[in-house]
């Protein structure tokens, strides 16, 4: 008969809620104090316990047992009828099913009628977020002042998808993700009971899997244990269709050194072997990650086995830090791109390709002369800081030949890739910001910025980034006399672009003989 | 191990299924993933052919229920497919109410929902407590192309069995031992389905779609060494057509400037069009290994906006820009 072990394994008391102390503690001490309310919303993912701690609420409220400390006993008639799915007191509803005002009317009629055999009637609404809002309305009234021997209990995934005034008539609990160490050590104990041979190894592979989802983790290992033989690391990996560690190492090794036919053999064998090009890109997805938290030098927060970490520490020097977060948002697309499914490993190999490219583009910017706070070129000494410099009038400057020539919206044009070049040397986000916007116009010797939104120019301007100074001072050194800049917000960033910029433009002159009428 | 017999290939899958079987441990939940064609359907079928066989190595293909099964309509097996675009939430109710009634027959009753993505949110959502906590008899069967798909509280109540494109080499087998290709139209067709069985047993048994594929990759090496007019013409004239030979077209395009990428990357993996090795090698050399990239991104940009609607003509056009000339 179908019996899914996280059915069978369904904790009875609440010792037995894996990770959600903060909800069981907070529950039993109301039990004790009597202090019972009459709604409850238990918010949290997928597989946390939320079914389970509202059926164990029913059972607890209602349970025979003498002392309210040992409440649910798990032994008595109710206890026992909960367990088996027939108290008719405990009513479970399935509001993704029954979303609509009809059955929640129908329910507010027999909410009236007191329990049949419990203390209480425990209605749980699971999947409450499906309601219509019709529904919600009509319920409305019902939890805020049920009858006494009413509690209701809603379950959802979704929390923001609840009315607000619905919420504020719930105890709200949120249940969160659990811990691996927590999964794992819920494992071993059904691994144990059900006398399952596993490796410990297998066992965290598992769990890591899950995702902090308790039952994604058992339905797995439910799965594992169908066959006969142990639960190994290697049949894990087979089931989830992992490729083996050291030959993710070797992709990322390839991916460091440019060679992009070991790379793309690599993840071929990979395939062969019975990998699956979307678990490959989640698991190079995880190594680089631990490349990066290596580069920022905080490894101690990997959730990962000790050799790849060591594995990792060899690669954090060989790929450039700033290529990271690229090269992750990669393979991150790489994962969940399904569109080209017929061909599984098309998606992976484009984003290795791609990832090429952006190392080595990053380690040519590298080892290019970072031209910081250049001197000027001139004969001219080099100039002190810029607010050493006198005071200059706007319309001596444009003469003004000490620095590298006058300050025209042509001249910056031309120098704006070194002047980006030396604002990465100083800080990487600022480059990035400075990127998004585009040179308007040049009046005496103040530049005016178009920024594309009120955001990236308030963050431009936000005094505690330095960002503004930054570039003024560059600008400062490299036209040899101050230089202010001036933010507008031009919604169109082409405008103030020559129209030949615009790639697509370019492409219509170039490609299909297309005159540029007016600029 | 008999459901082999009715599926080509997926040893691996079955023989966990068998296991199940055999052991009693029948999960009330399953989720087949994978591309379209490569036998989900069929393999879920299967599976469930043979929980509903009475024989002793099951599935028998003659008794009673296999034969059901064969032509479709067993009492105790229910196939959804999406109405009009989508699952919706009445057929999930329809089929708890299915569901509710004891089997006819066999000992299960069982529901494969074909094309599962396609459950809107209220259609999945009303499902979820019936795959979590179904009748004992009951036997749930989804088919998706991927878990990202559905709603991963869906996907968390499921056994994940994922289906591949099939191995080059079992797909070639099957064509000359179970469908009488000879080895060389077997082996050709093998590699330009992919791996997926279910377009290569199509275009074996129809000419016409091979001959079709044929002229596809002729026009794609046309189509090189022609300038920017003829590009938009021949653009504008798949434009005209079904979609279905867009898409084929542009599949085949993904496959064959993938081929070309190999090659100019220097990395010596099998070809899908190996048949034409020499051309393919010449247009790498040609084109350099970033201009292929190049194109193979162009052409897998175009296909992805026509899933989505875009103007056809606008979109190969584009593609075509991107398209070196070698």
């Amino acid at each position: 008969m179908p019996f899914a072990l996280y059915r069978k394994w369904r904790p009875r008391r609440f010792e037995e809620v894996v990770g959600q102390e903060h909800v069981t503690h907070t529950l039993r001490n109301a039990l004790r104090l009597g202090r019972i309310a009459h709604a409850y919303l238990f918010a949290g993912p997928r597989g946390t316990g939320k079914t389970t701690t509202a059926r164990l609420l029913a059972k607890a409220v209602n349970c025979l047992a003498e002392s309210v400390d040992e409440r649910p006993c798990d032994r008595c008639r109710i206890c026992q009828a909960v367990n088996e799915g027939r108290l008719i007191d405990l009513i479970e509803i399935d509001a993704a099913s029954n979303r609509g005002i009809d059955e929640i009317r129908d329910l507010r009629e027999r909410v009236r009628f007191s329990p049949s055999e419990a203390r209480y009637k425990v209605y749980v609404i699971d999947e409450a977020h499906m309601l219509t809002s019709e529904a919600f309305n009509a319920l409305l009234k019902t939890l805020e002042e049920p009858p006494p021997h009413v509690i209701f209990v809603l379950a959802t995934t979704e929390p923001h998808r609840i009315p607000a005034t619905i919420l504020s008539r719930c105890q709200r609990f949120d249940f969160r993700r659990l811990s691996t160490a927590e999964i794992i050590r819920r494992l071993e104990e059904i691994v144990a009971a059900e006398g399952i041979a596993a490796e410990p190894e297998a066992l965290t592979w598992i769990a890591r899997q899950a995702t902090g989802s308790l039952r994604d983790a058992i339905t797995l290992l439910d799965q594992l244990a169908a066959d006969e033989e142990p639960i190994t690391v290697e049949r894990v990996q087979r089931t989830l269709g992992a490729g083996r560690w050291d030959l993710i190492s070797q992709v990322v090794e390839a991916l460091g050194e440019s060679e992009t036919a070991r790379g793309l053999t690599l993840i071929a064998q990979a395939v062969e072997e019975g990998a699956y090009p979307q678990q490959l890109a989640r698991q190079l997805v995880e190594y680089l990650r631990a490349v990066m938290w290596i580069q920022w030098g905080d490894p101690e927060l990997l959730d990962l086995p000790a050799e790849q970490i060591a594995m990792a520490q060899r690669h954090a020097r060989a790929l450039p830090p700033e290529a990271l977060p690229r090269l992750i948002r990669l393979f991150t697309a790489a994962a969940s791109d399904m569109r080209t499914a017929w061909q599984p490993q098309l998606a992976l190999e484009l984003a290795f390709v791609e990832a090429i490219l952006a190392c080595q583009h990053a380690q040519t910017a590298r080892t290019a002369p970072a031209p910081t706070p250049a001197p000027p070129p001139s004969a001219a000494p080099p100039s002190p800081m810029a607010g050493a410099l006198p005071p200059s009038s706007p319309v001596a400057v444009p003469g003004a030949g000490t620095g590298s020539g006058s300050l025209t919206l042509e001249a910056l044009r031309e120098r704006w890739a070194s002047i980006l070049k030396a604002v990465r040397a100083q800080s990487l986000p600022t480059e990035a910001l400075l990127k998004s916007c585009s040179l308007h116009s040049v009046e005496g010797n103040t530049v005016v910025l178009a920024w594309p939104s009120e955001l990236l120019r308030d963050k431009f301007q936000d005094p505690r980034t330095k960002a503004q100074a930054l570039v003024e001072d560059i600008l400062s050194h490299t036209f040899g006399f101050p230089v202010i800049i001036k933010n507008v917000v031009a919604r169109k960033t082409r405008r103030g672009r020559p129209a030949t910029e615009d790639p697509l433009i370019r492409r219509a002159v170039e490609d299909l003989g297309a005159q540029v009428e007016e600029e | 191990m008999r459901m082999s017999r009715f599926v080509v290939g997926h040893d691996a899958l079955l023989r966990r299924l068998e296991r199940q079987r055999a052991e009693g441990r029948i999960a009330h939940a399953y989720l087949f993933t994978g591309p379209p064609q490569v036998g989900r359907r069929t393999l879920a079928w299967t599976w469930g052919m043979a929980l509903l066989c009475p024989e002793s190595d099951p599935p028998c293909g003659v008794c009673r229920s296999c034969r059901q099964m064969q032509a479709g309509h067993h009492p105790d097996a229910l196939l959804v497919t999406p109405e009009g675009g989508s699952l919706k939430i009445d057929q999930v109710r329809e089929v708890q109410r299915w569901i509710a009634r004891t089997p006819v027959e066999g000992p299960y009753r069982i529901v494969v929902f074909d094309q599962a993505q396609e459950m809107t949110t209220e259609a999945a959502s009303a499902l979820l407590k019936t795959l979590e906590e179904p009748p004992s008899y009951a036997v749930l069967m989804l088919i998706a192309p991927s878990p990202e798909s559905l709603l991963p509280t869906v996907v968390s109540r499921c056994q994940i069995f994922p289906l591949d494109p099939l191995p080059i080499p079992v797909v070639r087998q099957a064509l000359q031992e179970r469908w009488g290709l000879p080895p060389d139209p077997a082996d050709r067709l093998a590699r330009w389905s992919g791996g997926r069985i279910g377009w290569a047993v199509q275009a074996a048994q129809d000419p016409e779609m091979w001959s079709a594929y044929e002229e596809r990759i002729r026009q794609i090496r046309a189509l090189l060494t022609q300038g920017r007019t003829e590009r938009f013409t021949f653009a504008e004239k798949l434009a005209d057509e079904e979609e279905e030979a867009r898409l084929a077209f542009l599949e085949a395009a993904i496959a064959w400037w993938r081929d070309v990428l190999i090659l100019a990357s220097g990395a010596d993996l099998p070809l899908r069009h190996a048949e034409e090795r020499e051309t393919l090698r010449e247009v790498a050399s040609r084109t350099g290994f970033h201009r292929a990239r190049a194109a193979l991104e162009a052409t897998r940009r175009a296909w992805l906006a026509l899933q989505r609607n875009a103007n056809a003509r606008l979109a190969l056009e584009a593609m075509f820009l991107d398209w070196p000339h070698a």
